[in-house]
């Protein structure tokens, strides 16, 4: 009798095993994910586009890649090392690997990629990265080679970012200055290909089953553009998109807390900050800028947990710890500067404001609640005796102030003694410190946008931007930190931002990293 | 022999600012077939309102017609159902008015309005009731009437637009023309023109005609009795060469003497002094003694009634001519 | 009339030509370099100057703006700082969905507005009369991105009937048409009945009475026809505003249409949309002011037959 029993129940185990695998095979996919976005990629050349990591890295791919963990990982190259001497790279490539439009990708694709980015002349947004390098070559149809004018600490880094995108060398050649502006012009070897782009409205791409990494799971992705916020978080409530960024806090927190509406948010650590930087070389109050007690008192009369739980709190977002991003290669943990008012004052006092000080601060709406911001800070620095007047300036405006003034000019237009800023990286340090941090040499704000200049930083960005060892790196990147963060303060940092994400509730493999890239080939979303 | 129409105790008001007001007390007259009796009295004697209240096209609100009967056809007029005074309107009876281009419609043609009678009342083709249009066209005296029945108004002269009207006005052959103040708004000469094809037509078709009108001199030509009023009621009904000879009412007397002549000669135009009284004021005694040259503190006291036989009436104590 | 017509399209040629130039110099002074903001605030010096020869933004205000006339007669319309695509075909791409929305608004509106406005000044101081004055008064004041939400919120996100983004079926147009409409209805209802009111107390209304024509007629026939003059003048022209692009309700609706691409034209600072953009809207209005004054003299005998 036992016997039969415990038969029985392996039995009914058994089916249901069974049922329930049949049941998961049973599921069925839809061919389309639609993808709802704020606002458009400005241009799908890789040596154009400012926009954002959510597109490019799915059409073209470059030599080395960023997984979901934020980790370098093989892309076109398969390899690669530095030679003794430091500035020669070699990368070893990827067989097999074709175009969306059939042509067999080798190294004379990356030689003709990295000239096109290396010819200033061309005017090319992003060639500004790429003026380290001295020469690239094709040592043979799988190799390239790439020499650096001096030994230069973020190779990798720059070798991962969306600009390196490889491109066909042929349309290069035939396409011009119309590369990537239609989809005709454009041609990479990622999972994806676009296939028509309505400006103002939509974007449609189309699985590459070619591609080397093997065919997307989903045959067709759409990007609809909706530039209004609350029409957004409608349409993945109503299930018209299946997935939205840029939501509201107020939405995410309801959509998170909402069950049963279909609605999921994932959050992550993204690649930015926001921070109030300081116009170092402000002549205001005899020149109280240009004194770091003053800096640091400023810092130390913000309470940073307060702005992040009264405004950030829905997306999840905490205090930076660093001017730098957690994915970032170089970060280091620096801590939170907690309030403390005492200490505010009596560093005030040191530097001769013990009777208070009158500030200017700037702000404007393109960053994320950067206005109800600096409300909260003007009010956090009365505490410690600090008066200061807010003004809120529109986009063009911002640009504008930061369009290479000299201090004097800048002092004369503007005069803000605070602007809020953003900062954080894009997978190397080097490149998110050295231009912003480093001393200007032409005396301009057009890359250090608060007249910052300290001798120390300056050289330990020098060296570990000369420095390929990643450890040594590191270190020096901290030291630069403590300086920038606590002893000659350039800023004060504010909150680490999240990527939010809405998603329907039949998205399956949504992988999302730092730098806001999702890999699409896994993506896919069950029918109902 | 029955009157044709027979106005009795008609009253009609209007709701103003200041309160009710009575623009026709308790008016009665009759109106034979064949016959052009014309109604004359100063602005706001209530003439016009009259006839509007003839055809219930008081508009309502702010107008009432408060008591009254009148009599057309055996039926009472005011009591008719809407459905049947429609019937009525343009078709037993027709009313001509004083601003001729105002009075037409501007955005139909002037043969679309001629034939919209036809074709409501007697049911007509288009076909038919267009050409019907050109032949009413032409008896009114219109030249080319082929061509004018496919014109707007506005491409007529005031003359033209006045004998169109009249013909909108006759297409169901009427019993009855109501014509208010038809040549006011012409010129003199043009004005002789109309009364003469009015006189023509009621000749012809043996039309009785209610005309009202300010100007002695058209009545004159046209009337063959005559009904005055002063603020709201008649004063005084006679056969109009009778009126004209010897004017029994102090009123009827200054109306005539306010005519200019041709043959004397006026330094300064005689007008009656004074000025009709408000018409909501509540009067004791006789309407008109304040601007009467011969009133006495009797005539203030005493409202004298409407007295006299068929062919002669007078509301007034003393009454002149009178043998 | 095709002289009258001709007359009036060389009439309005210098205000055309002031506009442009008055547009041309307003935009550029507004703070804010496009190239700036198209690249990027770290853009490196060199790659902005030669972005900006390129644009042919280099030279002198006067210079630049003859460079963009002469390019003009060529049928150039400009590139668009920020798409790089040629301005007339940018244009031309967001013209259909404008043209629908400005149609299908027009259409709806016109509806509901002539109903309403007949309706109310047939019920003249009624309750009929009062409630409609009231509800037109709430649709003039309501600003239509209130109204789209509101929509929105109602028949896609409680009821699930309709979509809210785009123009891609017919079901997609309903929202968005309804929104314009609505706004619109408001101000024709108002139009109609005031036009009623002054027709119904006109003398050839009281003539028509004295014929015996039915009083059905008389308002549907005889009344409205005169009174419909002036409210076709107001439909044309709200038409003619429509067809400038309906900024808020494209935004809200996600409709890539020509309000939008103005707008966003100005706050990138893109120059050659602004222009290009401001110049069609600025012809497509004359034209449709132009074929108002056309109809209103086809529809009123006064002036066609003068």
């Amino acid at each position: 009798m036992k016997k039969a029993i415990s038969m029985l129940i392996c039995l009914l185990l058994f089916l249901s095993v069974v049922t329930i695998q049949v049941q998961a095979e049973d599921a069925t996919y839809r061919d389309t994910i639609v993808f709802g976005q704020s606002s458009e990629q400005n241009s799908f050349d890789p040596a154009v586009n400012s926009s954002n990591n959510v597109v490019l890295p799915n059409v073209y791919t470059s030599l080395i890649a960023i997984d979901e963990n934020n980790q370098l990982i093989p892309g076109l190259a398969t390899e690669w090392s530095v030679a003794e001497d430091q500035v020669t790279w070699t990368f070893k490539l990827r067989e097999g690997v074709k175009f969306h439009s059939g042509k067999a990708f080798d190294a004379d694709d990356c030689v003709a990629t990295f000239t096109r980015l290396m010819d200033t002349s061309l005017g090319l947004r992003q060639s500004s990265n790429y003026v380290w390098i001295e020469e690239v070559y094709a040592e043979d149809p799988l190799t390239f080679v790439l020499v650096s004018k001096e030994p230069y600490g973020a190779v990798e880094g720059t070798m991962s970012h969306k600009s390196a995108g490889i491109v066909n060398a042929e349309l290069v050649e035939s396409a011009g200055t119309e590369l990537g502006t239609t989809p005709e012009t454009i041609d990479g070897t990622g999972p994806y290909k676009v296939v028509e782009i309505n400006p103002g409205d939509n974007v449609k791409f189309e699985a590459f089953d070619d591609y080397y990494g093997g065919a997307p799971l989903t045959k067709y992705i759409e990007f609809l553009l909706i530039p209004d916020q609350a029409a957004r978080a409608i349409a993945i409530e109503t299930g018209q998109i299946d997935i939205v960024t840029g939501l509201a806090p107020d939405d995410v927190e309801r959509m998170n807390t909402d069950d049963g509406d279909g609605v999921e948010i994932v959050m992550n650590e993204s690649n930015g900050i926001h921070l109030f930087q300081f116009n170092v070389a402000s002549t205001n109050a005899d020149s109280a800028m240009s004194k770091p007690e003053v800096r640091q008192a400023i810092s130390y009369a913000i309470n940073r947990d307060e702005i992040c739980e009264a405004l950030y709190s829905p997306l999840g977002e905490l205090p930076a710890r660093s001017l730098l991003s957690p994915s970032v290669i170089g970060y280091v943990d620096m801590g939170v500067i907690e309030q403390d008012y005492d200490k505010a004052k009596e560093l005030l006092a040191q530097a001769g404001y013990a009777d208070g000080l009158d500030i200017s601060i700037m702000t404007t709406a393109i960053y994320n609640k950067g206005v109800e911001m600096a409300e909260i800070i003007v009010e956090q620095l009365k505490g410690a005796g600090i008066n200061a007047t807010l003004e809120v300036v529109e986009r063009a405006v911002f640009i504008e102030s930061l369009e290479g003034l000299t201090p004097e000019e800048y002092n004369e237009k503007y005069g803000w003694d605070m602007f809020i800023m953003g900062a954080g990286g894009d997978i190397d340090a080097h490149q998110s410190t050295y231009r912003v941090f480093h001393t200007a040499d032409t005396g301009t704000n057009e890359n250090n946008y608060g007249f910052y200049s300290n001798a120390d930083v300056d050289k330990l960005l020098e060296d570990a931007a000369a420095n390929v060892d990643p450890e040594s790196r590191v270190e020096m990147y901290k030291e630069a930190m403590q300086i920038l963060i606590y002893d000659d303060p350039i800023g004060v940092t504010m909150n680490q931002r999240n990527n939010v994400y809405g998603l329907s509730e039949n998205v399956e493999n949504f992988l999302l990293n730092a730098g806001n890239t999702i890999d699409w080939k896994v993506l896919q979303i069950r029918e109902d | 022999m029955k009157p044709i129409l027979k106005v009795e105790n008609l009253t009609t008001s209007f709701q103003g600012e200041e309160g009710r007001v009575t623009a026709v007390r308790n008016l009665s007259f009759e109106l034979h077939k064949g016959e052009t009796l014309a109604v004359v009295g100063e602005s706001g004697c209530g003439k016009s309102v009259t006839a509007l209240s003839i055809l219930n096209l008081i508009p309502n609100p702010p107008g009432k017609i408060d008591n009254g009967c009148i009599w057309f056809e055996d039926r009472d007029l005011t009591r008719l159902r809407k459905r049947d005074m429609r019937k009525v309107r343009g078709n037993q009876i027709a009313m001509i008015f004083q601003e001729p281009m105002t009075s037409l419609n501007p955005v139909f043609t002037v043969g679309r309005q001629v034939m919209d009678s036809l074709i409501i009342h007697q049911n007509m083709t288009k076909k038919k009731a267009h050409a019907a249009a050109v032949s009413l066209l032409t008896s009114v005296g219109i030249p080319e009437p082929e061509l004018t029945v496919d014109r707007y108004p506005h491409q007529l002269s005031g003359g033209m637009r006045q004998r169109a009207m009249i013909a909108m006005a006759l297409a169901c052959r009427p019993d009855i023309l109501i014509a208010d103040e038809p040549t006011t708004a012409l010129d003199v000469t043009i004005q002789a023109q109309i009364l003469n094809l009015l006189r023509n037509l009621h000749d012809e078709m043996n039309m009785s005609i209610l005309l009202i009108t300010h100007d002695m001199g058209v009545v004159a030509q046209l009337a063959d009795h005559v009904l005055v009023m002063y603020a709201g009621e008649a004063v005084e009904y006679r056969k109009s060469k009778e009126l004209f000879k010897s004017p029994h009412h102090p009123y009827t007397e200054g109306l005539l003497k306010s005519i200019p002549s041709l043959t004397e000669d006026h330094l300064v135009l005689y007008n009656i002094p004074g000025s009709v009284p408000p018409i909501h004021a509540e009067i004791e005694g006789c309407r008109f003694a304040d601007r009467c040259s011969y009133a006495q503190p009797y005539c203030r006291e005493h409202k004298p009634e409407l007295e006299g036989d068929r062919e002669s009436k007078v509301r007034c104590h003393f009454a002149l001519n009178v043998t | 009339m095709l002289k009258y017509a001709l007359k009036r399209i060389l009439q309005t040629i210098p205000m055309l030509i002031v506009l442009s130039m008055v547009v041309f110099g307003m935009v550029r002074l507004i703070p804010g370099d496009p190239v700036k903001i198209m690249m990027g605030i770290d853009v490196a010096s060199d790659s902005y100057e030669i972005e900006k020869e390129r644009l042919g933004l280099n030279g002198t205000i006067v210079e630049q703006y003859v460079r963009w006339v002469e390019r003009l007669f060529d049928g150039d319309m400009g590139t668009s700082i920020f798409t790089k695509k040629p301005v007339l075909q940018e244009i031309g791409n967001r013209f259909k969905p404008t043209l629908i929305l400005a149609v299908g608004g027009t259409v709806l509106s016109s509806i509901i507005g002539i109903m309403f406005g007949l309706l109310a000044a047939i019920r003249h101081n009624r309750f009929t009369d009062h409630f409609l004055m009231v509800t037109s008064l709430i649709f003039v004041s309501t600003p239509s991105f209130f109204s789209a939400l509101i929509l929105i919120l109602i028949f896609s996100l409680q009821l699930r009937w309709l979509p809210s983004i785009g123009l891609g079926s017919w079901k997609a147009a309903i929202l968005p048409i309804v929104t314009l409409g609505l706004t619109a209805v408001g101000s024709l209802t108002r139009t109609t009945r005031s036009s009623m009111l002054d027709v119904v107390h006109q003398d050839y209304i009281r003539t028509a009475r004295a014929r015996g024509v039915p009083e059905r007629t008389i308002v549907f026939r005889d009344a409205f026809r005169n009174a419909l003059i002036p409210v076709l003048t107001s439909i044309g022209l709200r038409f003619g505003s429509l067809l400038a692009g309906a900024t808020l309700v494209e935004t809200v609706f996600s409709i890539s249409g020509l309000g939008r691409f103005l707008v966003d034209g100005v706050g990138n600072r893109d120059y050659p949309v602004v222009q290009g953009t401001v110049l069609v809207m600025a012809i497509s209005f004359v034209l449709v002011n132009l074929i108002v004054d056309l109809l209103y003299s086809a529809v009123d005998p006064r002036i066609k037959y003068s």
